[in-house]
């Protein structure tokens, strides 16, 4: 095959049809409309000289791949287009009257200049009897360690114009496996420009933009294989996610978004809760200034929560999740639970064990946080 | 949001003339989503109606006359066109809006090939740097021997990880700026080893509220085989904030196979301004193996494993840990012609310390040719179960259905629902009409539209 094509000097069949499937370099995905075409570079070569179908590639030094693939009025030359009955010749699934999209791969290929440096068509190309003749891969591009540093160093933009566009597929290092919506953030903190070459930044602001419109899963509700992580009723599990995994929650919501909702639901003393709890014996609401459970009576703190030795004793409580306490009731420096949490206070100090080995005496001295307990350095470590 | 929309007029003024001249590549992308949608939000015993209006943009121009020049920006408003009576019946904010610079081999600055540079309300991302809004500045510089340096800083403009409580006021943060920076030095070898160390400090208010120095790697020996890791070190503290790392594996091509290691300090995650930073030492831990068979070309099959481990010292109890679990398939599958469908069936269990919640989903996207147009079918219904009552309830059922029209080959129109029940939201129900309009636009007569369906 490759003496065949030698003679029939099919370079510039190859280089188009690679220009359609070049997405090799990285595998391609997206819809897969040339998988609905009937057609044999192998059959056409036998009556048809490349240039015949794709004239003045070997000229292309730069332009957009794809830019050569022959339109219609190419294949006129040779078969009845217009004639009902015909279409299904060519075209898969034409009777269903599914338009064909030009697949656009977004790749710049010097053709010319590739010619000049003394690569052939099997160089790059797979054999001209494949129905294919694909680019094999980022392989090919790195065979004569012409693109392999171009590779390494992610300088995607050299061939592709646009790998949005281009329907391509995260491939190796950058490949998105199983569970990826929950470990991408590792990959995007390594190495953005990774991201970058696939996804704007508005393609991140569509699920963590700070004040996102809706949901991303509301947006694209038609996306329903895509992992978004609030997706459909996010609302009846939400606690049991906010349980198991607190700090998930915490990198991206502050307390004014729990508490917002609480409020409308009657959770957590409706928004209120300036005020200290009861100094003790075991009184079920979290807070003296609204109801105990909020204005719809829903009660928030179980029994025995603030009765030291209870099994619902909130003290054990904020020692293994602290961020479920403060979903609703931080407050800053002046917090309710300061009020009792002062040092001689009450409730005892409320540092945790070891916090003298890993605090600083300035720090205590000077941060506003510390201070609204150690006034003027009041019981500050020398 | 006005004072975020006045630079955008300007960029855009700017830009016009400049990508008239556009060069290679030089472009403008758009997506418009204009949504109408209606739904009862509960409000203390009762609840309100609402029927708000939104819209989104996104635009991207590229190689605006100056080859490696572009701007993005993402924006959207709201009204609610029923309870016009509401101080909150407009809302709206400009999601990302920046203009980026990365000199190309022979265009101005090629000598600084290598270098990105955004300037703009952006997010960064750079090691031990949460993914941060800010508006501010970042550049990059890889140089050809794989050295990488990073450096960023900007006011913090996103709302997420702001609405804290602060020092010395009740509620109300209205002190000192609010302001992030951050650098990175690593290596970029993609193919074999790419890893870094760096640092990030975050005031709020004027006082720091965390400085952490990170750590991060990737190594990829084989094709098959990649492993990546992350660490982040509470400065102030001296404790392990985060650690998370990665190994995953691709024996034959349709098995994927990924082992993971997450620990987390959650207390860490409270900014240190903070009373709350004071009473808690807890650490969360989870190591998990999800694994995926593509067994045949379209059908896929996953499933995950995660199990948990809680500590905290001078807990006055013993704190458990819990199991996370998914199963899943995926087939596709195509109508007629260019359009996918898909099926998803999944089923989860996730456990807390107090609860835990069993989920099963079913959706289909189904693609309907009909009047030589691919019409998308979408049906999406859920089921979840809580071991423990909330609401003297335990059952969630909620369904959803869309029809996605294609107008032209760059406008669609979807329209559907949801409903269902839960023991929070009592009963639910909400209409959407979506209109969708992308395309793209060349100099040169070089552009085109893109189909909108999706």
């Amino acid at each position: 095959m490759r003496a065949a094509s030698a003679a029939l000097n099919p370079w510039p069949l190859g280089l188009c049809a690679a220009a359609l499937l070049a997405g090799g370099c990285l595998r391609g995905s997206g819809d897969d409309s040339s998988g609905q075409l009937i057609f044999s570079h192998a059959v056409h070569a036998e009556e048809a000289e490349c240039s015949d179908c794709h004239g003045g590639v070997e000229a292309s030094d730069g332009g957009t791949a794809g830019a050569f693939i022959p339109k219609k009025q190419t294949c006129a030359g040779c078969h009845e287009v217009e004639e009902k009955g015909e279409c299904a010749k060519c075209h898969k699934g034409a009777r269903d009257g599914i338009r064909f999209a030009r697949r656009d791969r977004a790749l710049r290929f010097d053709h010319a200049g590739h010619i000049k440096r003394g690569a052939s068509c099997a160089s790059c190309h797979e054999e001209a009897g494949q129905g294919r003749m694909a680019v094999a891969g980022h392989e090919t591009c790195n065979t004569a360690a012409c693109h392999a540093r171009d590779h390494a160093r992610l300088r995607c933009s050299g061939c592709h114009e646009n790998l949005q566009r281009g329907g391509a597929r995260a491939a190796g290092a950058l490949r998105h496996g199983p569970g990826f919506a929950r470990s991408h953030g590792i990959k995007a903190k390594q190495n953005t420009r990774a991201c970058a070459q696939c996804h704007d930044q508005t393609y991140c602001a569509d699920c963590h933009a700070g004040t996102g419109a809706m949901k991303a899963s509301v947006v694209f509700p038609e996306q329903v294989e895509t992992g978004f992580i609030h997706r459909g009723d996010y609302l009846s599990r939400h606690a049991v996610e906010a349980r198991s995994a607190p700090a998930t929650c915490r990198k991206c919501h502050g307390q004014q978004h729990c508490r917002s909702c609480h409020a409308l639901q009657g959770v957590g003393g409706g928004g209120g809760g300036g005020a200290p709890p009861p100094a003790a014996g075991g009184g079920a609401g979290g807070g003296a200034g609204p109801p105990p459970g909020g204005p719809t009576g829903r009660k928030v703190h179980p029994a025995g929560w603030v009765t030291r030795g209870s099994a619902k004793f909130h003290g054990a409580a904020a020692r293994t999740d602290i961020n479920r306490c403060a979903s609703c009731h931080d407050r800053g420096g002046k917090s309710n639970c300061v009020s009792c949490h002062t040092v001689g206070g009450m409730g005892g100090k409320p540092h945790p064990p070891g916090w003298a080995n890993r605090d600083r005496a300035d720090a205590c001295r000077s941060k506003p946080m510390c201070q609204t307990c150690h006034a003027a350095g009041s019981g500050c470590p020398l | 949001m006005n004072s975020a929309i006045r630079p955008l007029t300007l960029i855009l003024l700017l830009a016009a003339p400049a990508h008239a001249a556009g060069g290679q590549g030089a472009g403008v992308s758009w997506e418009t989503r204009s949504f109408l949608s209606g739904f009862l939000r509960p409000a203390g015993q009762g609840s309100t109606r609402h029927l708000p209006f939104h819209q989104l943009v996104q635009l991207s121009a590229r190689d605006l006359g100056v080859p490696g020049l572009s701007v993005h920006t993402q924006l959207w408003g709201m009204v609610d066109m029923l309870d016009l009576q509401e101080e909150e019946r407009f809302a709206g904010d400009v999601n990302t809006l920046y203009l980026s610079f990365s000199p190309q081999e022979g265009g101005p600055g090629a000598l600084l090939h290598g270098l990105e540079l955004t300037v703009g309300r952006q997010f960064v991302a750079m090691g031990a740097t949460l993914l941060e809004q800010v508006d501010g500045a970042r550049a990059r510089y890889l140089h050809g021997s794989g050295l990488e340096l990073g450096l960023f800083g900007g006011a913090i403009s996103g709302i997420r990880l702001l609405d804290q409580a602060w020092p010395d006021t009740d509620d109300d943060h209205d002190g000192a700026p609010d302001s992030v920076v951050g650098a990175r030095v690593g290596y970029v070898d993609l193919g074999f080893l790419s890893g870094g160390v760096s640092l990030s400090h975050r005031w709020f208010d004027g006082e720091t509220a965390h400085m952490d120095l990170g750590a991060d790697l990737s190594f990829t020996p084989h094709d098959k085989v990649s492993i990546s890791g992350l660490a982040t070190l509470a400065l102030g503290e001296v404790r392990l904030k985060e650690a998370r790392a990665t190994a995953a594996v691709y024996p034959v091509r349709p098995v994927s196979i990924i082992a993971g290691f997450h620990f987390t300090s959650p207390d860490l995650w409270i900014p240190r301004t903070s009373i709350f930073s004071v009473f808690s030492n807890e650490t969360h831990m989870e190591a998990s193996l999800a694994a995926r068979w593509q067994a045949m070309r379209r059908l896929s099959l996953d499933a995950s494993y995660g199990r948990r481990f809680y500590d905290a010292d001078g807990a006055d109890e013993a704190v458990e840990g819990g199991n996370r679990a998914t199963l899943a398939g995926t087939w596709g599958f195509s109508v007629g012609g260019a359009q996918r469908g898909s099926a998803v069936l999944e089923v989860t269990r996730l456990e807390s310390r107090d609860n835990a919640a069993n989920r099963a989903r079913l959706a289909t996207r189904v693609p309907v040719p009909l009047l030589g147009r691919a019409f998308l079918l979408v049906a999406d219904l859920e089921l979840t179960l809580l071991d423990e009552l909330v609401r003297d309830s335990r059952l969630a059922l909620r369904g959803a259905g869309y029809l996605v029209a294609p107008v032209t080959s760059s406008l669609s129109v979807m329209a559907g629902g949801r409903g269902g029940f839960s023991p929070l939201f009592t009963r639910e129900g909400a209409f959407l009409v979506r209109l969708t309009w992308t395309g793209h636009w060349a100099p040169g007569g070089g552009g085109s539209s893109k189909g909108g369906a999706l």
